[in-house]
């Protein structure tokens, strides 16, 4: 028969203002198993502790229940006290009396007595079927990967680097830079975008630490923290990277005209380009969907031999490539290469896209002249389709009114009910570059409210109304096309309490800042998840904010949530020194919570082995049967294959089927 | 009918003649008028013993599981379904296995037909142009086909083979009719009324677990229904609510994996209506999951795969 000591917290008053304590311990006390129940006002606090170890060490208990606060935090503490009474430490369970109980029932002591009481006799219940474990330990291989070359993957690599750990920084695009290298100046001290940005860029690229495999995309994820297995998949550039200097002769080259992704889609790049003049690694690619295949040269075909002059016929970007980087003999392979990497930690920085203009048909997006904020970045930018002439696009003048529209597709139900956050400073932003440029354009900006939390940002907020930039509240109904390209804003001003109605020669709208596509998907792979509006969940919104429910897995800038460079460049320093605390300590423990096929009753149907999200489960042959068998490396201890196995051969340790029964009979009676 | 069985007799005999298979899973006659039974067959002389009528009702796939030698099987739509997810599920060894198709007419369930016959005892039996002559002690009846055909082939979708490596015989069109509409009266009943249903039906069983043997996707190594530690239902069947309890349970088992052969209804010594649960549950698959058991090699069944937002998307 166990023997178990019960230890209720008041937890000051957070538990003992609503629940009834020493009803609780009188009723514990009488439990079956039950030897002891003691009260205590921090069951957390050394001697709160002590008590535990005390009535171990004198051989009155070997099972503990705490009912207290959240095993989140404290089971850990509890379960070293447990340990050094001197009891294996997974002779332990706790009742979260306080989040979902006292909290929760704050108005209602009975009900949240009664309740504490059936949550400590479940624990009471499945404590008396625990069975000791013992902890492993997993090597750790010194090496991390993040994913995303924005601002927030840059710093989390450059960090790690620094730290003298090996980096592979995975990239989708040919160039790392992310959105931040499309911005022209930045909030709120208005320094220049690329000119703060390129510097880290090309640290990246040159650090001896950092591997950067940028158009690149993570193909798979296997494993645990401490070994995780990684393939990436390169995708063909067409070009030899180690011969291209980046020169872009090939590119003047180039006939054929593609949408440029890096002016949002505002003029034509080539089908063979160099992501941007700034771009690290500066080299070329071929667009291969695009690319004419000039001179009959296909990729991965022999050239055709000039008839008179004996020469072989080339494609103008082979012609004007000097170095041979760009030679179309080269095999054609769209599937790319796949390369395996060994990581102990990774960090998910792949931030974010912003939402294209077309489907707010209320805002005539068919108009060239009503743009998003990112296309307004662009055009002030001096790389950008303009080349930092302010021009509007219908027909290159000068616009003297102009109209920001924010939170659309933001704060609106039918889109995004979440606040993108960066927007109501990014208008402010450029409205202001702007009115100090050109100080005769009138500047509209149509707010719902402004929202400027932030270090200096309601400075920058006044000093915007005191160049005299308007600021009207109330949401934009529509915007119509006017003869002679202009635009009719028609809105509601909340404070005149009247429609107002604007005519002006650009619009922009601040559309929604959305998780980067195929975020989902990748979360699948790595076994993180993302919340209802799409971005990465962190594992506690305050306490560990860059952990995921995954060990060894971290998030950080706007891969998270909207928000700005001040906030996604700490994160990423938060993540990295996270990420860095397993790769120093070189092994970690991995709880036992694991677990186990009773092979002898397994059908071999394979139902686990596809459904497990660590691919910790393989078919042995065995006398001629399949049998599943579990990897206890890999087990992360999800029961996902527990709760699957149509046989209910599987048990997860910690998590029995004799100690949930348990738990549940307790539950019900 | 006699055309299919020379085909069977003879596809089976060069088999075994050639050492292509060491054995043939068919039917053979059965003792009674419109029976068949399912036969083993490992010799190429015995092959003539194959037969293909209106009583080859079982799911032969029951039979294909875990065999160590290279074998064939005449297998009608709903065998070809189940061997299909028992592939799936490593329980059949592609490689080892010939699949003969036939293409299914449909079977007579001889349920319905003492029913008729009320008593009468059936000596002779003959399918015609759509009409089925029953004979017997100072009587002859013809009763249309149709009227005799088990409720799982009249509402059957699959009737030709979805996969063979050898087709017999010319494909039998198939039927547009809805494939749920006798459930209708089913999903009309209130929670309460169903659940009276369940255990008035149920109150009949008898726990002999022959519809569990009789289900091709029944295979587990230990049935949840026999385990003793924990036991999670209580051995009697007196206990009718640990009789609903173990169907409910079975039909959660199968779902996604159940093709709807009927071979747990038919099986059944007290008549138990066990399809209406069964297929209840595939229409919820269905409906749920845009999934249909048994049509496809590659889509993995909805519970036994991770869900992605394409399945979610049917919510
Ligand atoms: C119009 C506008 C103006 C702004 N102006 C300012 C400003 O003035 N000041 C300010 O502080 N903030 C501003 N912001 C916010 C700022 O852009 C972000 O805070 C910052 O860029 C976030 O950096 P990040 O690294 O998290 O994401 P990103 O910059 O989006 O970088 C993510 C990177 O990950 C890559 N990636 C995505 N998916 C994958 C994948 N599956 N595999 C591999 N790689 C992937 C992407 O290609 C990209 O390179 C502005 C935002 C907008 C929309
Ligand atoms: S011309 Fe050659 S070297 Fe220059 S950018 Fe193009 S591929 Fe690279
Ligand atoms: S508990 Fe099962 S499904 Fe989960 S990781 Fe372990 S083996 Fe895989
Ligand atoms: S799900 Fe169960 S029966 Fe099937 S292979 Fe896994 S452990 Fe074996
Ligand atoms: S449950 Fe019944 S109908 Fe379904 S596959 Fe099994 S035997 Fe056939
Ligand atoms: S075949 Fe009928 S009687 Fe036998 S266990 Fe199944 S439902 Fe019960």
């Amino acid at each position: 028969m166990p023997r178990i000591g019960v230890y209720i917290c008041h937890c000051g008053e957070n538990i003992a203002g609503a629940v009834n304590v020493e009803e609780v311990r009188k009723y514990a006390e009488k439990l079956p198993g039950v030897v002891l129940a003691r009260d205590y006002l921090f069951m957390c606090s050394d001697p709160g502790q002590e008590l535990i170890k005390q009535d171990i060490r004198n051989g009155l208990i070997d099972r503990v229940v705490v009912a207290a606060c959240t095993p989140r935090t404290h089971e850990p503490i509890f379960r070293k006290s447990v340990e050094d009474g001197g009891l294996n430490k997974y002779l332990f369970e706790m009742a979260n009396i306080r989040d979902q109980d006292s909290w929760p029932h704050w108005h209602d002591k009975e009900g949240a007595t009664a309740k504490a009481k059936k949550l400590v006799a479940s624990a009471v219940a499945k404590a008396a079927f625990l069975e000791p474990l013992d902890d492993r330990f997993v090597e750790v291989t010194r090496a991390s990967m993040v994913v995303g070359g924005g601002v927030a993957g840059m710093f989390a690599a450059l960090d790690l680097a620094n730290m003298g750990y090996k980096v592979y920084l995975v990239e989708k695009n040919p160039s790392v830079g992310g959105n931040m290298a499309k911005l022209d100046k930045t909030f709120p001290t208005n320094d220049c975008s690329a000119c703060i940005l390129t510097p880290i860029m090309v640290q990246v690229g040159t650090h001896p630490n950092i591997e950067l495999l940028t158009y690149s995309e993570v193909e798979s994820v296997e494993g645990s923290i401490g070994n995780f297995k990684v393939k990436v998949r390169k995708k063909q550039t067409y070009i030899d990277w180690d011969k291209c200097t980046g020169c872009g002769d090939c590119v003047n080259a180039c006939p054929a005209k593609v949408p440029n992704e890096f002016n949002e889609g505002m003029d034509n790049r080539k089908a063979i380009y160099i992501e941007f003049p700034q771009a690290v690694p500066k080299r070329a690619v071929v667009d291969i969907e695009h690319c004419l295949s000039c001179a009959k040269r296909t990729i991965g075909t022999k050239p055709r031999i000039h008839s008179k002059t004996g020469e072989p016929i080339l494609a103008p970007c082979e012609k004007a490539c000097k170095t041979g980087a760009c030679d179309r003999s080269r095999e054609y392979n769209p599937e790319g290469e796949i390369v395996e990497l060994n990581v102990g930690t990774i960090i998910v920085a792949t931030g974010y896209k912003v939402m294209d203009k077309a489907p707010f048909k209320e805002y005539s997006p068919q108009s060239p002249n009503v743009i998003t904020a990112m296309q307004l970045e662009r055009i002030l930018s001096a790389t950008g389709p303009t080349e930092g002439h302010f021009h509007r696009p219908s027909d290159g003048e000068k616009p003297k009114t102009i109209a920001f529209i924010s939170c659309v597709g933001s704060r609106d139900k039918r889109y995004h009910t979440y606040c993108s956050k960066v927007c109501c400073m990014y208008m402010l932003k450029e409205a202001r570059l702007i009115k100090e440029k050109y100080p005769d354009t009138n500047i509209y900006i149509f707010f719902i409210d402004v929202r400027t939390g932030g270090k200096d940002f309601e400075e920058y907020y006044n000093y915007c109304r005191d160049l005299g930039i308007k600021m009207l509240r109330g949401r934009v109904g529509a915007v119509d096309e006017l003869p002679g390209d202009r635009l009719r804003v028609r809105a509601y001003d909340v404070d005149l309490g009247a429609p107002v109605e604007l005519e002006a020669d650009l619009v922009v709208l601040a559309t929604a800042v959305e998780p980067a596509p195929g975020l989902e998907e990748l979360g699948r792979k790595l076994g993180i998840t993302c919340g209802s509006e799409g971005f990465l969940k962190e594992m506690h919104t305050k306490l560990y904010p860059v952990e995921t429910p995954v060990k060894g897995i971290y998030i950080a800038g706007c891969a998270q949530g909207p928000k700005d460079i001040p906030e996604s460049v700490s994160q990423a320093r938060a993540a990295s020194s996270a990420a860095a605390v397993p790769l120093t300590l070189g092994k970690v423990v991995v709880e036992p919570l694991i677990s186990e096929v009773n092979q002898r009753k397994c059908a071999g149907c394979g139902t686990c082995v596809q459904l497990c999200p660590y691919s910790a489960i393989r078919l042995v042959e065995d006398k001629g049967r399949l049998r599943a068998k579990i990897d206890e490396a890999l087990c992360a201890g999800c029961g996902v294959c527990a709760a699957a196995c149509p046989s209910g051969v599987i048990t997860l340790h910690g998590f029995t089927n004799a100690q949930i029964h348990a738990q549940i009979k307790a539950l019900a009676c | 009918m006699r055309e299919l069985t020379k085909a069977i007799q003879e596809t089976a005999q060069k088999l075994l003649q050639d050492k292509e298979v060491e054995l043939v899973v068919g039917f053979a006659e059965g003792s009674l008028p419109l029976r068949n039974t399912p036969c083993f067959i490992r010799q190429p002389e015995e092959a003539q013993r194959l037969v293909w009528g209106y009583g080859c009702e079982n799911n032969l796939a029951t039979y294909l599981r875990k065999r160590p030698e290279k074998l064939a099987v005449v297998a009608k739509g709903c065998d070809s379904r189940s061997i299909v997810e028992l592939i799936k599920e490593n329980q059949i060894n592609r490689e080892k296995l010939v699949i003969i198709g036939v293409p299914c007419q449909g079977m007579i369930d001889r349920k319905k037909v003492t029913r008729l016959l009320a008593g009468r005892e059936l000596l002779e039996a003959e399918v015609k142009d759509g009409q089925v002559v029953l004979k017997g002690k100072g009587y002859s009846e013809a009763v249309p086909r149709e009227q005799l055909l088990h409720d799982s082939c009249l509402t059957c979708q699959h009737p030709n083979p979805v996969l063979f490596d050898i087709m017999l015989g010319e494909p039998v069109p198939v039927k547009e009719a809805d494939s749920f509409g006798d459930l209708a009266s089913f999903e009309a009943k209130a929670p309460a009324e169903k659940r009276a249903y369940l255990i008035q039906e149920l109150s009949r069983c008898i726990r002999c677990y022959a519809c569990r043997q009789a289900c091709p996707m029944c295979f587990c190594e230990e049935c949840f229904a026999d385990c003793s530690m924990p036991q999670w239902l209580s051995k009697s069947s007196l206990n009718v609510q640990d009789n609903v309890f173990f169907q409910a349970v079975r039909a959660l088992h199968l779902a996604g994996r159940c093709v709807d052969c009927g071979a747990c209804d038919r099986a059944c010594p007290t008549s138990i209506d066990l399809r209406t649960l069964t297929h209840k549950m595939v229409k919820d698959v269905q409906e749920l999951f845009g999934y249909t058991a048994g049509v496809s090699l590659e889509e993995k069944p909805p519970l036994a795969a991770p869900l992605s937002s394409s399945t979610l998307n049917h919510f």
